[in-house]
């Protein structure tokens, strides 16, 4: 029960975060949404093999600390966020490790192969790109990722997609959340749901939760909605969001091209 | 002037099953309607029909002059607004500025005439302080007033509530009666809450079983403690009180 109210919590946080940072440094969402395409298509760019890319991949992670402190966004919650990655990169990145087993360099004792360094680059990937999609999440409302999708002239339909399946979303979670807290009031003692319901829940579950999406559809349609979503204008600096766009796109570049880490360590 | 008109409409949700039997019932301008009955007696089934939430009737539904139809329901919608049952469905925005401008904004007016609508729509309901507030954040009672706000800001000429006045407590209940007695336009209100309807309408309707019992003045409909009996709801509590008063002392 816990998780869903959680979750639910999540998405709402997610979305008074949103409004008010931006209100905070007026950088347009579409400006941070550039961005963050353009860090995780270069973080995506790196090799997985040999040294040298791994500790590339490491200097990007300064975009991520500059944004956490500028934020402020909560390192436990972004932690809660990103474990299931970890683990799911973490198995990914297992088979290498196996199938692998060149030595790349002795550190120590220790023989460090090819399957190891391409597993650290799989999870700092994937954590990466997760990390900075939390952030842009954390730092702008659904509705002004959407309008942000929508000035860059990805297809109408897909943005309202992605929008609806976020209602829809909210409307799910709040359904698993009575629904569970109605079983658990009548199953004292018991953790969690047990084996035996979970295929009548979640069947109910999704009649329930399709009989309120629509309700909430009604909503939208009784008040003129027909398929376009108007978006309200976003009060910011569009030199400022210029110069964010530029800098950034030109530190990550830097980041991408020289190894940071690699190059301060040799110096060092 | 009639707003709403029914001329001969039976609806079914199934076949053989008709919830609503041979509706005749006109509705006039600037009136406040009651629509009382039963659980299942139609009442919510009638308000949708009106704004063609759902389709499939045999006969006529004429809301403003315009026939409820594909062809004519999006200028119906923008005359006639609807309040859900459940405030929850009606609220869908992050915050309840957002949610008060969607239907401004989507009939294309400007964001200063927009602004001006929603800012005189929470006006008209007193929450004029929770406009930036998260609409998951505030009381049931206040969402309920969020969501007549929703349909107020697209100033229509008719409102249809379901239900308006459930789980809400006595506080927000008599705030709620005087924010409906304080809305001009023509009114439906479909509830079991009988006290309600006395407060806010004029006229009721009486459905059962899908067709119209009775019509005509609220308190003739009310006071007739045998016709309610029959139909399943009781006097109001405030009527109750006064005919006992009137037996003691009379």
């Amino acid at each position: 029960m816990n998780n869903t109210r959680q979750a639910a919590k999540d998405i709402h946080i997610s979305d008074n975060a949103g409004s008010s940072k931006d209100k905070e440094d007026g950088i347009y969402p579409v400006a941070r949404l550039i961005v963050v395409f353009i860090y995780i298509l270069l973080v995506v760019s790196f090799p997985v093999h040999g040294f040298y890319g791994l500790s590339g991949l490491a200097g990007m992670f300064l975009y991520l600390l500059a944004n956490i402190i500028w934020y402020q966004v909560s390192i436990k919650a972004l932690l809660r966020r990103i474990f299931p990655i970890f683990l799911l990169t973490v198995l990914a990145g297992s088979a290498g490790l196996i199938m692998d087993r060149e030595i790349y360099f002795l550190y120590g004792q220790i023989p460090i192969t090819y399957g190891m360094l391409s597993m650290a680059a799989l999870i700092l990937k994937g954590v990466f790109c997760v990390t900075a999609s939390y952030i842009l999440s954390v730092t702008a409302s659904i509705m002004q990722i959407c309008h942000a999708l929508y000035i860059m002239h990805v297809p109408g339909e897909i943005v309202m997609v992605i929008m609806l399946m976020h209602r829809y979303l909210i409307v799910l979670i709040k359904e698993a959340e009575r629904m569970q807290q109605a079983y658990k009031l009548r199953a004292p003692g018991q953790k969690g749901l047990h084996f035996k319901v979970w295929g009548s829940f979640i069947g109910l579950l999704l009649l329930r939760s399709m009989d309120r999406a629509e309700e909430v559809y009604e909503s939208m349609k009784l008040r003129g909605f027909c398929g376009v979503m108007q978006y309200s204008s976003f009060k910011g600096s569009k030199k400022a969001s210029i110069c964010y766009v530029l800098l950034w796109g030109i530190f990550l570049f830097i980041l991408r091209v020289f190894p940071v880490f690699f190059i301060v360590g040799a110096i060092l | 002037m009639i707003d709403i008109e029914f001329k001969n409409v039976t609806f079914s949700y199934e076949k053989d099953k008709k919830v609503l039997h041979n509706i005749c019932l006109s509705i006039e301008h600037g009136t406040s309607t009651g629509l009382i009955g039963a659980n299942g007696a139609g009442k919510s089934t009638f308000l949708k029909l009106a704004v063609g939430l759902i389709t499939g009737h045999k006969g006529e539904i004429i809301v403003k002059g315009q026939l409820v139809n594909k062809k004519n329901i999006t200028a119906i919608r923008k005359k006639a607004g609807y309040v859900f049952q459940d405030a929850d469905s009606q609220l869908f925005m992050p915050t309840v500025y957002e949610d008060v401008s969607f239907g401004p904004a989507n009939y294309g007016f400007t964001k200063e005439e927009t602004d001006k609508k929603v800012m005189e729509a929470l006006r008209k309901v007193n929450i004029e302080n929770l406009k930036d507030r998260q609409v998951y954040r505030i009381s049931g009672g206040e969402k309920k007033l969020a969501s007549i706000a929703t349909i107020l800001s697209m100033e229509p000429e008719i409102i249809l509530l379901d239900e308006p006045s459930v789980a809400l407590d006595p506080g927000n209940r008599k705030n709620l009666i005087q924010v409906l007695n304080g809305i001009k336009e023509t009114k439906i209100i479909a509830s079991h809450d009988l006290d309600m309807v006395l407060d806010t309408c004029e006229r009721t309707v009486l459905l059962a079983d899908g067709r119209v019992i009775k019509q005509g003045r609220t308190i003739e409909i009310l006071k007739d403690k045998e016709l309610l009996e029959t139909y399943g709801l009781e006097l109001p509590l405030s009527l109750q009180g006064y005919l006992k008063w009137k037996d003691i002392n009379l």
